[in-house]
């Protein structure tokens, strides 16, 4: 076994045994009561629990607390022996869950780290400074309500996009190229989204689906929709222009044109498959819901139309930003071949 | 027409004038892929969730790798490491997302169905374990493409598997990095309301942190960026190996 593995496997023998104590030695930490399931029956749609609690003045005395109960697990966690629950006025609230999620974070930055290196240090670093930057930015809409959501989550767009381009090599020029073909494509496949549900009239969304919202639907919509896009269009440009470079360095020779001929090529390969990543990710999520109004009667059409508007909207959004991409990266990757060449 | 309809029209002649004759298979095969969406969720009333999902994900890679870019090397390479990963993520995921216990919607969720009946006969246990491995089989799908795509455009005459695989490493690191800020802002994208959520009710960190709604979000890009990670070198060296291998013979 060499060094490199060795210590991969120490780290990971750590960050699991840190994760089980979170799990398991947290509960002091919480204001609110925590208790730990000690027995379960199941009484009609109850699920009566004998627990043990595990923080406050009273720790470790016993105490019954009642759940909801439903087979299928739609608005009900079925409890085990050893479950950690928070519960107010004796009924049970969330599962605890930090140990898990501290887990699944700190070995996701393991294995960028040891595969990736120095580069997955800076990927990891990129995803916790892009979902920093989101809370800090809807904090500061919530409190500057005076400008639109979309004018912040403009911002939060450009500033994302620097903050993983740059991340991943610096401010050269390099960067700078991929910076300015996603940022255009960005924005002009919002514009295009933008411009035609506006001439349409929204007709045809059905906002409704959005789920919990303590906003207006159609501003938190578009400003998702222009996210969303960031993600689409951030991928394509980077595989297309990192490819062209890596060709580039390996046989500088090349003449432009048979450059472009390669960027192309890429681009047309990897185009479909990433708008079926959107399609995965997006419909998948809405299935569980459409599984409760089927089973309720309804329409197959009706319910797909309900469901899945939105997230066709997200798709093609996405779609337009990967398209677009192609066309954007070989710009500047010319334009940038160009210059070196006259220097 | 309505506002889908006009946003489709033009993602069509925006594909036709940017991918030119590729367009056709790409686009017939995203409506093959929307179809078969359509029909999974058919299939998925049976109660056989976990078998359902898994033909879906099968199909779906077959319909995206070889229907849109042809039976070649490239996309079997791509075909075989997802396969590899695909058990992989059966064996290590599915008792970790159950041990999560994340399915169902949380009490807030649930106001808009207070007038629907709520005793569907699947497992929403096993439906979001369903949700979780498609958004997860998407990315890998892709991530392999993409590794597979470009190590073909770096091969010159001749070269020997060494310096191939070392040139394929350096795009999958400029990857990995854009790879797993996609499925970021993917789940910004639709969890946006979420954010609002939490910060309008303002719910502490600590409770947000074991709540039901952000692990779920949380699970699903972290197993699909791990997934990744370890997918893109290994579809490196398998496309390395072949593309050598079979020029060299």
């Amino acid at each position: 076994m060499n060094r490199k593995t060795l210590i991969g496997l120490i780290a990971f023998i750590i960050c699991l045994l840190s994760s089980f104590a979170i799990q398991n030695f947290s509960a002091p930490l919480y204001p609110q009561a925590l208790a730990k399931v000690e027995q379960v029956e199941i009484q009609g749609d109850k699920q009566v629990v004998k627990a043990r609690k595990i923080n406050g003045g009273d720790r470790g005395e016993k105490i019954e607390l009642s759940a909801k109960y439903r087979q299928n697990e739609l608005d009900a966690t079925v409890l085990h022996k050893g479950d950690q629950v928070f519960y107010s006025n004796r009924q049970v609230g969330e599962k605890k869950r930090d140990g898990f999620v501290f887990f699944l974070l700190i070995f996701l930055f393991l294995i960028l780290v040891f595969i990736g290196g120095k580069v997955g240090l800076t990927a990891f670093i990129s995803v916790i400074l892009n979902s920093g930057a989101l809370f800090l930015i809807v904090d500061l809409y919530r409190h500057h309500t005076q400008f639109s959501l979309l004018l912040f989550m403009a911002v939060y767009a450009v500033l994302s996009i620097g903050i993983t381009l740059f991340l991943i090599d610096g401010i050269r020029k390099n960067s700078l190229q991929k910076f300015l073909a996603t940022t255009l494509t960005v924005f002009t496949a919002y514009l295009i989204c933008w411009s035609v549900i506006t001439l349409f009239s929204d007709k045809g969304l059905r906002f409704e689906d959005m789920g919990v919202l303590t906003r207006p639907y159609r501003p938190v919509f578009l400003a998702g929709l222009l996210i969303g896009a960031v993600g689409a269009s951030l991928d394509t440009v980077i595989t297309v222009i990192s490819t062209l470079e890596e060709i580039r360095s390996k046989d500088p020779q090349l003449t432009i044109k048979e450059l472009i001929r390669s960027g192309r090529a890429v681009g047309k390969d990897i185009s479909a498959t990433m708008m079926n990543v959107l399609i995965c990710s997006y419909f998948s999520s809405a299935i569980p819901m459409i599984m409760i109004y089927l089973h309720n009667g309804w329409a197959f059409g009706q319910v797909m139309n309900m469901q899945l508007s939105l997230e066709m909207v997200r798709i093609l959004c996405g779609g337009f930003g990967i398209l677009l991409s192609i066309p954007f990266s070989l710009l500047f990757f010319q334009l940038n071949f160009r210059k070196e060449g006259r220097q | 027409m309505n506002v889908i309809a006009g946003l489709l029209l033009l993602f069509i002649l925006l594909s036709v004038l940017i991918l030119g004759k590729t367009s056709l298979y790409a686009l017939s095969g995203l409506f093959l892929n929307i179809l078969l969406f359509f029909v999974f969720i058919r299939s998925l009333q049976g109660i056989a969730i976990y078998s359902v999902t898994l033909g879906y994900i099968l199909l779906n890679a077959l319909i995206t790798l070889f229907y849109v870019n042809g039976w070649n090397a490239k996309t079997k390479a791509a075909f075989l490491s997802l396969l590899l990963f695909l058990i992989l993520l059966t064996v290590v995921f599915v008792p970790l997302i159950q041990k999560l216990s994340i399915s169902g919607f949380s009490s807030y969720e649930l106001e808009e169905l207070a007038a629907l009946d709520l005793n569907v006969p699947q497992s929403f246990a096993k439906l979001s374990v369903a949700v979780i491995l498609i958004g997860v089989s998407g990315a890998l799908i892709d991530g392999s493409m993409a590794i597979a795509s470009a190590t073909h455009e770096i091969y010159r005459q001749g070269e020997s598997f060494r310096t191939l695989f070392f040139s394929s490493m350096t795009v999958v690191k400029n990857i990995l990095n854009s790879t797993i800020n996609t499925l970021l802002f993917a789940f910004i994208s639709s969890g946006l309301a979420l954010v609002f959520f939490y910060q309008d009710l303002k719910i502490p960190w600590y409770e947000m942190l074991n709540s039901k709604a952000f692990v779920f979000e949380f699970a699903v890009i972290i197993l699909s960026s791990i997934s990744v990670v370890f997918v893109l070198p290994f579809t490196a060296a398998v496309t390395c190996y072949a593309v050598t291998k079979r020029k060299a013979g």
